[in-house]
């Protein structure tokens, strides 16, 4: 056996949508490539992060991986097993978790979510009950263990979701966007739960949030358009595009983003208005430099007014935009 | 000098905007209802087979009682029958009751079904945030599923009128409108009664089959409604659909309209349309004041 | 406590097997109640449910014979207590129901709600999804058998014949095997056809049209009458009521058993391929999640 627990192989998915008139007649044929042929390893023990923008095709590689969606063709083995062949097994050893609320029963407690979940798993009753509780426990839900689910607040809820995915205590773990939409408290919680007590484990883990990969991940693919365009680790990727400085500018007006991308020495480019103040990003090899030019450009043209501006270390924000001409907020 | 900070204050507080400076609350919004109808015929008519299917399925929900009725008491309608209801032919019985409850089982199960679709697709509380009465938003939906069930219930009767070869008197078109129309304005109310405990228990599914089976037990559609203990006769009674039941078979069936039943018969209708708005706009309020404070509507 | 941790992995996955899926099928079913029970209205419905299908039947077969006997019945099928023919007839007709609808609206439930997903990322079968349903559906059905036949027996002067129950009892296993190919059929629609439910309603109100609930099948057009055959409804019908009136004196008793145990062979192969071919197409088109 590899010492990979999860090996992903040229895995593609192509999703056929037809539309239809009058139920029968298909009136227009759309091919969407969620996956181009994405390989991916990822070695026992480790956290790899899946970083890129909304429909970039992170959630589609969980699922395929997850058993839900059948790729339409490469290979995919979860801890040894394929998940097409051995899915049975694949599944008995993964915990998937998928930042959505409505993954457990609303109209049941927390602690029955989880006596029931774990049945599934093959537990009986009793066991069922203590791994429950243990699990609430440690998510700080016992005093809210009889409640429904219902009742609940959005963060408690995820919470349950979350420890549903350890209810068998797997050894891979796929966390599809687990902190989406968290208060900044549970956020952190359930951050420092994955850093501090879940380091035997595997972890696949999709986000949208730069920082949450940076802090949590070993490694990070950067995903756009169902392809991995980048692969290292959070300090790697950066080193990259190390030579080059990140202009951050606050701009009073909207300047015309097409034209700065054409000025020289400008590598990148990605703007954000809000209000009438719009956020730019540049990325070029020397941000001094390049705030004057920027600073000439505006006043020559009364395109904007400059407000503050900052040169920064590239994120991995910059790394997506160098690569994708994305951000991944986008 | 504080009339002048108070002035001030106003000034800060509101923003304005042409959609605000021309906006006034409104009691009854048409256009919004007509909107909402619309919108709802036009998904109607995305599924144009829906229309034909509810045409039919009620064929194979009264089917079994005319097949019920040849195995128990013989191919001729039974002169016991024939005695407490005062018609003979059972079928031509039986066809024009089911044409009636129609419009009942569709203001139960449509505005029910408008919610449960609504809910489930996340559309409910977005709508319900609009400065639409919400009066409108359930007019508009009553209005669709009106026009639906009017089509769905022509279908039934000519379909079964030709499958089982019977026929109804022409003469009762016009009066089969009028008493029609004002049971359908007493249905509105009806369905707004529905729709407010929809709200409050949160599961259509089960409250609109619950209270629709239970009408369909009382109504006068498969018996005459003297079968009935008399108890239950009274509570039938209340059901819009029952005074229009009685009065379109006989119209329809014996062919001769007596002005004095007919005009005592529209005037009872019209009372119980009077009644089950008051009824329903009060339950509606209530639900939705109700629902409100839980912060309820999304989940069910 | 890393030890512990690991046995926890180790122990679910020794637990592989025919234990496992029953237990799974089992909290399925529990927590179906559960849901059930947290809606106040649910509590009611289970209890009128049985009724308000079997009382406009009582009451329009009232309204015709105008008395407790039936000679056009008698002539049927040779008995002319019209009552208990309907009330038998009804009571196992709602179980059906409960078993045909209340599964597919469960699994149509999970789809909506957002928990299918989830469910389908445990490792118990497909198919136990499917089990685990229908097992609250025969217990939540069979309860109502029992409640309606109790209150026709009370109210109605329903008679049965004692000796009858077991092997009714029996019909009622070989119907539920039957029915289990009607079952995943009727999932598959579920799951797949945007408007799954019509068509599931058009389904049942047809097999029900021609199952010989409240008269015997020689009323029903010709046509219909080969279509009854082929159901497995109108041999569990015809059983369970022949042997609770007539006991193990029944004398279709053989034809009943014969016709169930070729249509159970049939149904379940149709059933089980379709729903195989379903849920491969399901997530080919990675749908568990859109409706």
């Amino acid at each position: 056996m590899t010492s990979n627990a999860v090996e992903i192989e040229n895995l593609s998915k192509t999703f056929i949508s037809v539309k239809r008139k009058a139920i029968i007649i298909p009136t227009e044929r759309k091919k969407v490539e969620a996956l181009k042929s994405v390989s991916l390893d990822i070695p026992k023990g480790q956290i790899y992060g899946l970083l890129g923008p909304n429909g970039a095709g992170k959630t589609t590689l969980i699922k395929c991986l997850a058993t839900l969606v059948l790729p339409t063709s490469g290979t995919a083995k979860v801890n040894g097993y394929d998940v097409l062949k051995e899915s049975t097994y694949a599944r008995a050893s993964m915990g998937v978790c998928q930042g959505n609320e409505r993954s457990i029963y609303w109209k049941l407690s927390a602690r029955e979510n989880l006596i029931f979940f774990a049945k599934l798993y093959r537990m009986p009753t009793s066991e069922a009950k203590e791994r429950a509780d243990e699990l609430l426990g440690r998510m700080d839900l016992l005093e809210k263990a009889d409640e429904k689910a219902e009742n609940l607040s959005h963060g408690m809820r995820i919470k349950i979701v979350f420890a549903r995915s350890l209810i068998h205590d797997p050894p891979v773990l796929l966390l599809d966007e687990p902190t989406q939409g968290l208060d900044p408290t549970f956020a952190t919680d359930l951050r420092s739960y994955i850093q501090e007590k879940l380091k035997d484990k595997t972890i696949l883990l999709t986000t949208h949030y730069m920082h949450e990969a940076d802090l949590l991940c070993d490694k990070i693919a950067l995903i756009n358009e169902g392809e991995i365009k980048s692969f290292g680790s959070p300090h790697e990727l950066k080193e990259a595009v190390r030579d080059y400085d990140s202009l951050h500018m606050k701009v009073v007006g909207t300047p015309d983003i097409e034209v700065i991308k054409k000025i020289e020495n400008v590598m990148s480019a990605s703007i954000d208005t809000k209000n009438g103040y719009s956020d730019l990003v540049v990325t070029a090899q020397n941000g001094y430099d390049m705030a004057h030019t920027l600073l000439d450009y505006m006043r020559d043209t009364g395109s904007g007014k400059v407000e503050h501006f900052e040169v920064k270390e590239p994120s991995l924000d910059d790394v997506f935009l160098q690569l994708t001409g994305r951000r991944i907020k986008d | 000098m504080t009339h002048q900070t108070q002035e001030d204050k106003d000034e800060v507080t509101h923003q304005s905007s042409d959609y605000l400076e021309t906006f006034k609350p409104r009691a009854m919004d048409w256009s919004a209802a007509r909107t909402f109808a619309m919108k709802n015929l036009r998904i109607a008519l995305r599924y144009p087979a829906n229309i034909m299917i509810w045409g039919f399925l009620p064929l194979l929900w009264f089917a079994p009682y005319i097949l019920m009725a040849t195995a128990v008491g013989g191919p001729e309608t039974t002169a016991h029958f024939t005695e407490i209801s005062g018609y003979d032919d059972f079928i031509q019985f039986v066809i024009i009751g089911w044409f009636v409850f129609l419009y009942l089982d569709n203001s139960i199960w449509g505005i029910g079904n408008n919610f449960r679709v609504e809910q489930f697709s996340g559309t409910l509380e977005p709508l319900f945030s609009t400065p639409v009465p919400r009066i409108s938003i359930l007019l508009g939906a009553a209005f669709s599923d009106s026009i639906q069930g009017t089509i769905q219930a022509m279908i039934l009767l000519l379909l079964s009128m030709s499958i089982f070869g019977v026929s109804y008197s022409l003469t009762a078109i016009a009066p089969t409108i009028i008493v029609l129309l004002i049971m359908v304005i007493g249905l509105y109310g009806f369905g707004f009664m529905v729709a407010g405990m929809i709200l409050v228990f949160k599961d259509p599914s089960v409250l609109t089959q619950l209270v629709s089976e239970t009408s369909y037990m009382i109504s006068p559609v498969n018996y005459p409604i003297n079968a009935l203990p008399k108890p239950v006769q009274f509570a039938a009674y209340l059901l819009p659909t029952t005074i229009g039941i009685i009065t379109i078979r006989e119209i329809a069936i014996t062919g001769a309209w007596n002005l004095l039943n007919f005009s005592q018969a529209v005037l009872a209708l019209g009372g119980l349309a009077i009644v089950f708005w008051l009824l329903g706009l009060a339950t509606f309020q209530f639900a939705e004041k109700w629902t409100k404070q839980r912060g309820h509507m999304g989940g069910f | 406590m890393e030890q512990e941790e690991k046995t926890i992995f180790q122990k679910m996955w020794n637990r592989e097997g025919a234990r496992a899926e029953l237990r799974a099928a089992n909290a399925l079913a529990l927590k179906q109640w559960q849901v059930e029970f947290s809606y106040p209205l649910s509590v009611l419905w289970f209890i009128v449910m049985p009724f308000l299908w079997f009382i406009p039947l009582i009451i329009a077969g009232m309204a015709i014979t105008g008395g407790a006997e039936s000679a056009a019945l008698e002539g049927l099928v040779g008995t002319s207590d019209w009552i208990t023919y309907i009330a038998l007839g009804s009571a196992y007709t709602g179980l059906a129901i409960s078993l045909m609808w209340g599964t597919g609206q469960a699994l149509r439930r999970e789809q909506n709600v957002g928990t299918l997903e989830t469910l389908m990322t445990t490792p118990m079968k497909k198919e136990t999804l499917v089990w685990g349903s229908m097992l609250h559906n025969l217990q939540h059905g069979g309860l109502g058998v029992i409640l309606q036949l109790t209150a026709s027996i009370l109210l109605f002067g329903v008679t049965l014949n004692w000796w009858g129950i077991i092997p009714a009892l029996m019909i009622v296993c070989l119907s539920v095997i039957g029915m289990q190919g009607l079952i995943f059929t009727v999932v598959c629609v579920v799951l797949v056809a945007k408007q799954g439910w019509m068509i599931v309603e058009f389904i049942s109100s047809t097999l029900l049209l021609i199952a010989p609930i409240s008269y015997p099948i020689a009323v029903l057009p010709t046509v219909l009458q080969y279509f009854s055959y082929a159901s497995p409804l109108t041999w569990s019908v015809e059983g369970f009521r022949g042997f609770l009136m007539d006991g193990i004196a029944y004398s279709g008793a053989f034809n009943a058993i014969v016709a169930l145990i070729i249509l159970d062979v049939i149904f379940v192969i149709v059933g089980g391929l379709l729903f195989k071919r379903t849920e491969r197409y399901v997530r080919m088109k990675g749908a568990l999640s859109q409706f």
